[in-house]
Order: C-alpha cells, then structure tokens, then sequence
C-alpha cells in the first residue's frame, strides 16, 4: 500500500513537472495558454448568463452582445487556439499565429466595451490591453519562428 | 477646413485611425521583401477594407468613439492579412503562384499599360498644339 501511494505521488510529480517543462518550454507557448484559456472561460461565463451580467458595472457596455453568438465565437477562437497549440507542426505553429492575432483585436474590442462604462476606472481595461499587446509579440514572435522553418525545409528539398 | 472638421468628427476619426493602423500593421514584419510589392500591396487593400468595416462598425452601432483602440484593432486587422499571406503561400501553394501570375501579368500590367496609352496619347496631342 505505501508503494503504491509513493508511486501515485511520484507519478503525480513526474507529471506535475512534464506540464511545467512542456508550458515553459517555449517562450509563446504561456502566452498562447492564458490566451485560449481566458477566451473560453469569458465565454462560458457570458453564454451561462450575459444578460444579468451586462446589467452590472463594468459590463453594461455589454449590452448589445447578449446574443449567444458572440460568446460561441469567441469560444471557438479559444478552442482553435487550444487545438492549434497542442499539435506540433509548422502548420499549426502560423495557424496559432494568425489565432493570436485575431485574439488581439478580440481583446482591444473588449477593452473598447470596458471603456464605454466609465466613470469610474475599471482594471478590467488594463488587464485586457497588456492581454492584446502580449498577444501581438507572441503572434509575431511564433509567425517569425514559423517563417524561418519552412524556409529552412524550402532549401533542404 | 470643412474636410478637416469632418474628418474630425466620429466615424470618420476612428475609421481614418483603423486604416492608418492597418498601414503600420500590414508592413509591420516587412512583406514587400518576402512576397513582393503587388501581393503585400493587394493585402493591404483587403486588410484596410476590413478593418474600415469593422471600425465603422464599432463606432456607428457601438458607440466606441475611443480613437486609440480602432488604431490598435486596425494594427491587428493589417497583421492577421499579412499572416494570411504566409498561410496562404505554404499551405496552397500552387493558388499563391496563380494569384502572383494574375497581379503580374494582367491586372497589374493592363493598369500600367492604360496609364502609358493615356499618357502617350497626352504626349502626341501637345506635340500637335506646339509650333514646328
């Protein structure tokens, strides 16, 4: 019994720090994690109830989008970059690319809607700007990386 | 001073801002180098239509008057058409090469051979008008 729960630990460490190496073990690859994960969790919180929420401060700039539609988009865009963040292959590396590009105008759009509620000063505005801005480095950074490789492969055939 | 208060006055402010920012964005990781002049500028176009639309849109139905944030929805626009040209020519090939084809041998040079004909014929006339 006491084998097997070291082992159940051990095991739960092992994977514990696989996660950490395969998060940190590119520089974007954190970026495109709080990217996918913050997208479908918004949405999941707006499709459960967008029109009690948008009555509140700050998301009375929401009102117009109490439409499902918005927030199943916007959790189809968090899906896709999750997808496309979790194969390996150049392909995926630009399609997570453009995800994230499209991620930043998702985010100044929200940024605009969070704005139209003040006075008073909401942090949510911010946040979601630092949000848009990491999201363009990433996507430039990885479309780059992406670029470089199937250049490198072009010369090799 | 009619067109500056007018071009100051919402939309036209944020959607000037969105296509100024589409411009930054669109050049922003140098596509002139690696597609070319014609492709990046066709992109461009298609990017600065879109975040135009997008703009107009946001301000006119939304009420989002803040000018900063359509410059920066406009820089996301430009960069994800000039994304696209990327996927486009790793992941269709054979459509990509087409499309340079089509931009370089018809529209293109028809543009340019109709400006020389207008331009020939402007020439001609004058010579007509001038003493021998």
């Amino acid at each position: 019994m006491p084998d097997n729960q070291c082992g159940l630990i051990s095991t739960l460490f092992c994977c514990f720090n696989k996660m950490v190496d395969w998060i940190f073990a590119d520089g974007v690859r954190p970026i495109e994690i709080i990217n996918a994960l913050t997208l479908m969790s918004f949405a999941i919180i707006f499709i459960i109830g967008s029109v009690e929420i948008s009555l509140e401060y700050p998301y009375r700039g929401f009102a117009f989008a109490t439409a499902i539609w918005w927030w199943v988009g916007m959790f189809t865009l968090g899906a896709c970059q999750w997808i496309a963040l979790m194969s390996k292959s150049v392909r995926s590396d630009r399609r997570s690319a453009i995800l994230l590009a499209v991620s930043m105008v998702v985010y100044l759009i929200l940024v605009g809607l969070f704005s139209s509620d003040y006075p008073p000063l909401s942090t949510a505005v911010p946040i979601y700007f630092i949000n848009a801005v990491m999201c363009t480095l990433g996507s430039a950074k990885r479309m780059a990386k992406a670029k470089k490789v199937s250049d490198e492969l072009a010369n090799e055939e | 001073m009619d067109t500056v208060t007018m071009f100051l006055q919402p939309p036209l402010l944020q959607i000037t801002a969105a296509i100024l920012g589409c411009i930054v964005g669109s050049f922003a990781m140098d596509p002139v180098a690696r597609y070319g002049i014609r492709i990046a500028l066709l992109f461009t176009i298609i990017s600065m239509v879109l975040a135009g639309a997008i703009s107009e849109y946001l301000a006119v139905a939304k009420e989002m008057r803040y000018v900063l944030i359509h410059a920066g929805i406009g820089i996301g626009i430009g960069l994800v058409c000039q994304f696209l040209i990327e996927e486009i020519k790793q992941s269709a090939p054979k459509f990509f090469k087409s499309l340079l084809n089509i931009l370089t041998s018809t529209l293109i040079d028809n543009i340019v051979e109709t400006i020389v004909m207008f331009f020939d014929g402007l020439k001609r006339k004058i010579k007509k008008w001038l003493p021998k």
